[in-house]
């Protein structure tokens, strides 16, 4: 053989290991949707919140169906269960409402929900890139009412500040208009100062600083975290996301908050869902419509500098205010403990999430 | 959690192609993007696929993904058609001729189709799980080395290896000849021999090194992992493009395209093509076609961007069923038969959350916009089909050519568009078979129609898959068939000599029409004489007199020779003279008469 064709064999032969670690990976992710405890917190957590939602927007006059974005994975298991719930519906084109954004899977699953009458669009992009694409498919069909993001990686990380972006991104894009934010993510053990750095920024604020110290004592954010780098992070996370909201005259409210084991891993996945109601909209269908309806995402902070009065921005930040304290005086559900203890449950949930694994076959 | 093994095997293969296949690789096996596509979803098609998602990355095109539903590809036969991909074209992997769910006719050129997409991207990754099996393959197909050096390659696949090594070892042949020179001493012989030795050797070497470089690797390398785990419901296969040439990239943004063959309104708005893009894609695909069919806007296939270009290709040219009513909308009767196939055969493009019908929507331009369109006046269809040997093999087509007064719309379905296992070759051949090359006719423009070739023609294939060797004897007795219903306007037969009479159909309705308003309106000036009570008789009896005019009738004998010859003259004669004798004879005055004639002379 020649010495060409030996260099050539060997320069492929190199790049092995990295499509292998990356094809176990999606299969390790796929698995994953058979998980219980992804399933308590999809039944338990994002379930029951888009139940109550609707029964919020109906109180407060709006009937319409929500409209979805989320990323599936390979089985869509959140879209079955909110499909078999009834919460997510056909629009009048025959679509289901809803629209999915993963790079490994989107088109996959388009394919399976297509017999269901397919979806309102799909990116096979990364959620940033594909909110960020100025023509990209999924910019047309904004604002949403029900964001689900179930990142493997990290929101807040030490290298990467693509995830970040992305929520920036959606709150941009859904231009004022009320929404739940459902928020799966992993803490990255890494960014350790950057989560105390922003924890610290909080110490200014007299009410937060007061409740953090009833809490734990006089505790460092640096202690804290050592002790408990999970309880730190659902601290910092919600006072971020929460933060980026009060920016666009949101005011946030946190529903279910949880975390699990994530199977034979040494680590967490973090939970968190959140409500985001704009300020200052006096009738109460309004809050469920974009604020600004003729902007573009760009144009954005002209018009929040402009637009948002200045009793919306003090409201944002008492509210604000108001949220931090209470993140620091709730508990977050650990899904891995309840289980643990509820065999019974376990089991119940294990077999949900099995039957939503290829649901659309069984769907007429 | 069950863990890949990570002991896992990976396979090298080079992609081995004869230096012929590597021409017409390099040279471009497609010609357009679609091309190449096409036969992504071809391999989807023979794998019983009934949803194929093709996701571009639009409006970036960085990436294109084409994922099916359908068996899966075993890893074995994969690496078949990487083995056999340089031997054979015509599908030596096939063993059965129908697929096993919905018993498609089998394309079958899995090998040609992944390897015409060099021509796309230098990175091919392929994933494919057998329904129901446990273990799923990923192929990595890597042209990048290819196209690092096009013009080594190039050069390489050109060259006659023998012709080079005369070239480059010429000189062994001089000593050779000098040697046998008597005016040399024996060591300068014996130095000679050993230089021609040592010549001779690097000599067999280089070829071989040469000859193995031509049999293989030019295209670049293939690695297999034959062995990862299945992911449970993810049956069926995924090809994913990267990293796209940057021709192909920019051809598909309309780079560099110039803004002069927009349409004129979106031109005056002074719009991008980004923009202009944007504005064709808020269309569903209907709307799309139908605003190509009507041309609204003055929108025409030309004016489109590439990229929707690119989508009416793949609609055109993949095995996707008509829209409702299609394609002669006023004769939902044809292609019956076909069109049951392909719905039975349940098989659906999706290009971007857009599902692909074939495009085709006719009577097309100023007459779709026409009611009560009448055969032999505005269109004539021809249906045609054959079955039997020809060259001692099996020959079955059967479709249609329609003809239809103006110009078919958009001009990309002017002419004859050929399936072979429902599969369109190329685009429309607007030539009809080489026909308007031969027979010059104004009338080509006006015809469309599909053939779909249901055994034979194959053969007749050039190796682009998108064009016909013409001299196949197949693809000679179809011309012949084409060219009979094609006819001819001199000899006044086939759908040309049918044009030219429909031309002279609606011409005799038109001069009915115009004979049917002179009467009434003859009448009417008769009537406006002051004779009342008059009937006017129109008769075509031949007659000396050309009108006679009695007490309670005027019969104007239309044949009279005594007419002017020309009809336009006659009617006009006609119209003077029949009122003013009317008004004679109701005993009008000069005045009057002079005032009827002023009204029939200046103002009619």
């Amino acid at each position: 053989m020649s010495t060409r064709r030996e260099q050539r064999k060997r320069k492929a032969q190199a790049e092995v290991p990295d499509i292998i670690e990356q094809k176990q990976r999606k299969y390790d992710e796929a698995q994953w949707d058979r998980s219980p405890l992804k399933q308590y917190v999809r039944r338990y957590g994002w379930l029951q919140i888009i139940e109550d939602y609707i029964e919020r927007r109906r109180n407060d006059g709006v009937e319409l169906p929500l409209k979805f974005l989320t990323l599936p994975g390979a089985n869509a298991s959140d879209i079955g269960l909110w499909w078999k719930a009834g919460v997510l519906k056909k629009r009048e084109d025959g679509t289901l409402n809803v629209a999915i954004c993963d790079k490994e899977y989107a088109d996959v699953v388009t394919i399976y929900l297509r017999d269901l009458g397919g979806v309102l669009d799909y990116s096979n992009k990364p959620l940033h890139e594909a909110l960020k694409a100025q023509q990209g498919a999924l910019r047309k069909h904004f604002p949403f009412d029900v964001i689900n993001v179930d990142i493997c990686g990290s929101l807040i990380s030490r290298r990467r500040k693509s995830e970040m972006e992305a929520v920036e991104r959606l709150f941009r894009l859904q231009r004022g208009q009320c929404f739940l934010l459902l928020l799966t993510t992993r803490p990255d053990v890494t960014a350790m100062d950057r989560l105390i750095t922003i924890l610290q920024g909080n110490f200014t604020e007299g009410p937060f600083r007061e409740a953090y110290h009833m809490r734990y004592d006089d505790m460092k954010p640096e202690e804290l975290y050592e002790r408990s780098h999970i309880v730190f992070n659902q601290l910092v996370i919600p006072k971020v996301v929460a933060r980026l909201g009060r920016e666009f005259g949101y005011k946030t409210y946190e529903h279910f908050v949880a975390n699990y084991f994530r199977g034979e891993h040494d680590y967490r996945m973090i939970c968190h869902s959140f409500e985001f109601e704009p300020i200052g909209r006096r009738n109460p269908t309004n809050k469920y419509r974009p604020r600004f309806k003729h902007i573009t995402e760009d144009n954005i902070d002209h018009i929040l500098n402009d637009e948002l009065s200045n009793t919306v921005r003090s409201s944002a930040l008492s509210a604000y205010t108001d949220f931090t304290v209470s993140v620091v005086k709730r508990d977050p559900v650990d899904v891995s403990a309840i289980l643990k203890d509820d065999p019974e449950l376990y089991a119940e949930l294990e077999a949900e999430a099995e039957s939503l694994i290829q649901w659309w076959e069984n769907v007429n | 959690m069950d863990q890949i093994n990570n002991e896992i095997q990976v396979e090298y293969i080079p992609l081995e192609v004869t230096s012929n296949i590597l021409i017409h690789i390099g040279a471009g096996i497609y010609n357009s993007v679609a091309g190449a596509i096409k036969e992504l979803v071809s391999n989807s098609y023979d794998a019983d696929a009934t949803k194929v998602v093709i996701s571009t990355d639009y409006p970036d095109f960085e990436q294109i993904r084409v994922v099916d539903n359908g068996t899966g590809m075993s890893v074995a036969r994969f690496k078949k058609a990487m083995y056999t991909i340089g031997s054979s074209l015509k599908g030596t992997l096939e063993t059965r001729t129908n697929t096993e769910k919905y018993a498609r006719p089998i394309i079958g050129q899995l090998g040609i189709g992944l390897m015409g997409l060099s021509q796309v991207c230098s990175v091919a990754i392929i994933e494919s799980q057998l329904r129901g099996g446990d273990t799923r393959f990923v192929a990595e197909l890597n042209f990048s080395q290819f196209k690092e050096h096009p013009e080594e390659q190039a050069r390489a696949a050109k060259l006659n290896v023998l012709q080079e090594m005369v070239e480059r070892f010429g000189a062994v042949a001089e000593m050779k000849e000098r040697l046998e020179s008597n005016s040399l001493d024996e060591d300068h012989r014996a130095e000679l021999r050993a230089k021609i030795e040592m010549m001779e050797e690097a000599q067999e070497r280089a070829q071989e090194e040469q000859i193995e470089d031509l049999e293989g690797e030019h295209l670049g390398y293939c690695m297999i992992y034959p062995n990862m785990r299945a992911i449970p419901g993810q049956d069926g296969t995924i090809v994913t493009l990267r990293a796209i040439d940057r021709g192909v990239r920019e051809l598909l943004k309309d780079t560099n395209r110039s803004i002069d063959g927009m349409p004129r309104h979106v031109k005056a708005r002074e719009e991008s093509w980004g923009e202009f893009r944007e504005e064709v894609d808020e269309w569903d695909w209907h709307e799309l076609c139908e605003r190509l069919r009507h041309q609204t806007s003055g929108l025409t296939y030309q004016s489109l961007p590439q990229y929707h270009q690119f989508l009416w290709e793949l609609a055109l040219m993949t095995p996707v069923q008509y829209f409702p009513g299609a394609p002669v909308t006023i004769r939902e009767d044809l292609l019956t038969r076909k069109k049951k196939q392909l719905k039975r055969f349940d098989f659906s493009l999706i290009v971007d959350n857009r599902e692909l019908f074939k495009p085709i929507l006719l009577p097309s331009g100023d007459l779709a916009r026409e009611e009560d369109l009448e055969e032999k006046y505005d269109y004539n269809i021809e249906p045609l089909s054959f079955e039997g040997e020809v060259d001692n093999s099996l020959l079955k087509y059967h479709g249609y050519l329609f003809w239809q007064r103006k110009q078919v719309k958009p001009s990309t379905i002017r002419g004859i568009q050929i399936y072979i296992r429902n599969v369109g070759i190329g685009p429309y051949d607007n030539t009809l078979l080489n026909f308007a090359n031969v027979n010059p006719t104004s009338r080509a423009g006006q015809i469309s129609g599909e053939i779909y070739a249901e055994e034979g023609l194959e053969r007749a294939l050039n190796i682009d898959r998108n064009s016909f060797r013409e001299t196949d004897a197949h693809y000679l007795k179809l011309k012949e068939h084409v060219w009979s219903i094609l006819g001819s306007a001199a000899r006044g037969d086939g759908l040309i000599g049918k044009s030219v009479d429909a031309y002279w159909l609606r011409q005799e309705r038109k001069e009915d029409t115009i004979y049917e308003k002179h009467v009434d309106d003859l009448q009417e000036l008769v009537r406006s004489t002051g004779k009342e009570g008059v009937q006017l008789r129109f008769l075509q009896e031949e007659h000396m007199e050309p009108y006679v005019v009695g007490e309670k009738r005027i019969v104007v004998y239309d044949n009279s020779p005594n007419w002017p010859t020309s009809r336009k003259e006659r009617l006009y004669a006609q119209r003077i003279l029949v009122p003013v004798r009317a008004a004679i004879d109701a005993g009008a005055s000069p005045h009057q008469i002079l005032e009827l004639l002023e009204n029939l002379l200046l103002k009619s």
